[in-house]
């Protein structure tokens, strides 16, 4: 007898196929940004390690040995801005990372080690890494700067197809939710026809009878946006116990604006389509 | 209080089912409206309680013409007007409380404000027992007085009754012809259609008789 029953029969504006679909489009669209978020942080993480540092090498030229470009080198490393500090990796260091390759004792007095130098950069400032590339061959022609900089340009590329895909799913996946509610919609309001009439009939405003459908679409699309979200949510966190750092509470808070965006969509499209079609109706 | 003048009424392209209709309601009068089974008397009414509009002519409600009213000024209007439907229009997947109680519920009005309203009006209508059931297992003469209670529950100004008779016998006729006398007594203007002889015969009120489509004039007080 409960006064605030549904006035429309239950499920005849939006049933449990319906639910199906919100469920499962709100499961992509939680993977798909789950998965721009993780890898954008996992890319994130390596390229802050991997830029904090650089390697410069220094091989004997045709008249000028490692060592004698050393001074040189240093010199200029002293006066490059964003230079924290910078040390060459002794000899013996070397030698012991050759050894697994050569055999112990094999690494003879003739032959050319390199040397290494470990520069570690200042975050705070800018580095200039091509600026030092030509100070240093300038210098030291037998000098090279590993900066990591194509394994970069790679990552970035990569991370950045994702991105597009993700958008691409996203995009999709919102274009066809909408389109499926707003066919639901319509197909509600055909079978609530006469009840609809009566309900104008009887006194009731536009905007009772669509806050009646909106119940029922609202009740149903956090239900299964709900599901959606826990399920995508649950695969992350299996994901993320395989790995370290990657798990916070921001992430899954980012995902959650998948179904909270979501419903508000569904809102907005069912109020607008019912509006629109009760204004036409007696 | 309801005013028709030369009003006609056209379906699609077809031929006028009314045709330069006249009359006026006043405040607090009692009509019925006769004639035979299509002759139009439900699509008068329809114009009265909107929902449909004149093919020609003018319909005032309320001093308003019909046709001019805003669509947003229309839900006042019909909360004006209580309607028992010809075919009742009670919601099947609602019980026969919330089917009486649904004008109230449209007002946004809380059911703290109107529950024991709706009970009282169910023992005066004879369904105080069957507040729970679903339409569908009402007989018809029972679906007709919860339509009536819907029609009256929220004291409209007017009532318009399409046949509200056509499923009981005499009797139970009578003891409906009784409610619409009491409540016309309370003050509301009331229209009743029906083709039922025996239940304007002998009455006091004047009666509107419709023949093809045309008012024509009945003998007595009209
Ligand atoms: N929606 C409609 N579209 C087309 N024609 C209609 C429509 N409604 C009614 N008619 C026609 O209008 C005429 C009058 O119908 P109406 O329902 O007003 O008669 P009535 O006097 O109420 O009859 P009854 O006593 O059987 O209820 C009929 O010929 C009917 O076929
Ligand atoms: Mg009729």
């Amino acid at each position: 007898m409960a006064g605030n029953s549904q006035i429309l029969p239950r499920n005849s504006v939006a049933g449990p196929a319906l639910g199906a679909v919100t469920a499962t489009m709100c499961f992509l669209a939680c993977l798909a940004l789950g998965a721009v978020l993780s890898v954008n942080k996992a890319a994130h993480n390596w390229l802050t390690q991997a830029t904090g540092a650089v390697t410069i090498q220094i091989t004997d030229t045709e008249n000028l040995t490692a060592r004698d470009q050393l001074q040189a080198v240093e010199r200029v490393l002293k006066r490059t801005r964003g230079i924290k500090t910078y040390e060459i990796i002794p000899e013996e260091k070397l030698i012991g990372l050759l050894e697994p390759w050569l055999g112990t004792g094999n690494v003879t007095a003739d032959l050319p080690i390199p040397v290494m130098l470990d520069v570690s950069l200042n975050k705070e400032q800018r580095f200039n890494e091509n600026g030092l590339r030509i100070e240093l061959s300038a210098v030291a022609p037998g000098a090279k700067l590993d900066t990591h900089g194509r394994w970069r340009q790679n990552l970035e590329r990569g991370v950045q197809t994702l991105r597009v895909l993700a958008s691409l799913i996203l995009i999709l996946v919102t274009i066809a939710t909408a389109t499926v509610i707003i066919f639901a919609t319509r197909a509600g309001l055909g079978t609530n026809k006469q009840t609809v009439e009566v309900l104008h009939l009887i006194g009731a405003r536009d905007k009772f009878i669509s806050r009646q459908f909106e119940r029922q679409f609202l009740t149903l699309s956090l239900l299964s946006c709900a599901i959606g979200y826990v399920a995508a949510a649950s695969i992350f966190h299996l994901l993320f116990t395989l790995m370290t750092d990657m798990e916070d509470m921001q992430f899954y808070l980012l995902l959650l604006s998948v179904p909270v965006l979501s419903i508000l969509m569904t809102w907005l499209i069912i109020r607008n389509f019912v509006i629109r079609t009760l204004a036409k109706a007696l | 209080m309801i005013r028709f003048e030369n009003v006609s009424l056209r379906y699609d392209n077809n031929t006028d089912v009314l045709q330069d209709i006249n009359f006026e309601l006043k405040p607090g009068s009692f009509h019925f409206l006769t004639g035979s089974s299509g002759a139009g008397k439900t699509s008068l009414l329809k114009l009265i309680f909107l929902a449909g509009k004149p093919s020609g002519g003018k319909v005032f409600l309320f001093n308003q013409d019909s046709a001019r009213l805003p669509r947003a000024a229309l839900p006042e209007i019909r909360r004006r007007i209580g309607v028992v439907f010809q075919e009742f229009r009670l919601l099947d997947h609602l019980t026969i409380y919330e089917n009486v109680s649904l004008p109230l519920r449209v007002c946004n009005i809380k059911e703290t404000q109107y529950r024991s309203n709706i009970l009282e009006l169910m023992n005066w209508v004879g369904l105080g027992d069957r507040i729970n059931a679903f339409p569908t297992t009402l007989s018809g003469g029972e679906q007709q007085r919860a339509a009536i209670a819907r029609a009256v529950v929220g004291r409209p100004n007017v009532i318009i009754a399409d046949e509200p008779t056509g499923n009981v016998d005499t009797e139970i006729g009578m003891r409906l012809m009784r409610l619409f006398a009491e409540l016309n007594k309370q003050g509301t203007t009331i229209l009743i259609a029906t083709h039922d002889k025996q239940l304007w015969e002998g009455s006091p009120y004047p009666r509107l008789h419709l023949e093809q489509g045309s008012l024509v004039p009945t003998y007595g007080e009209y």
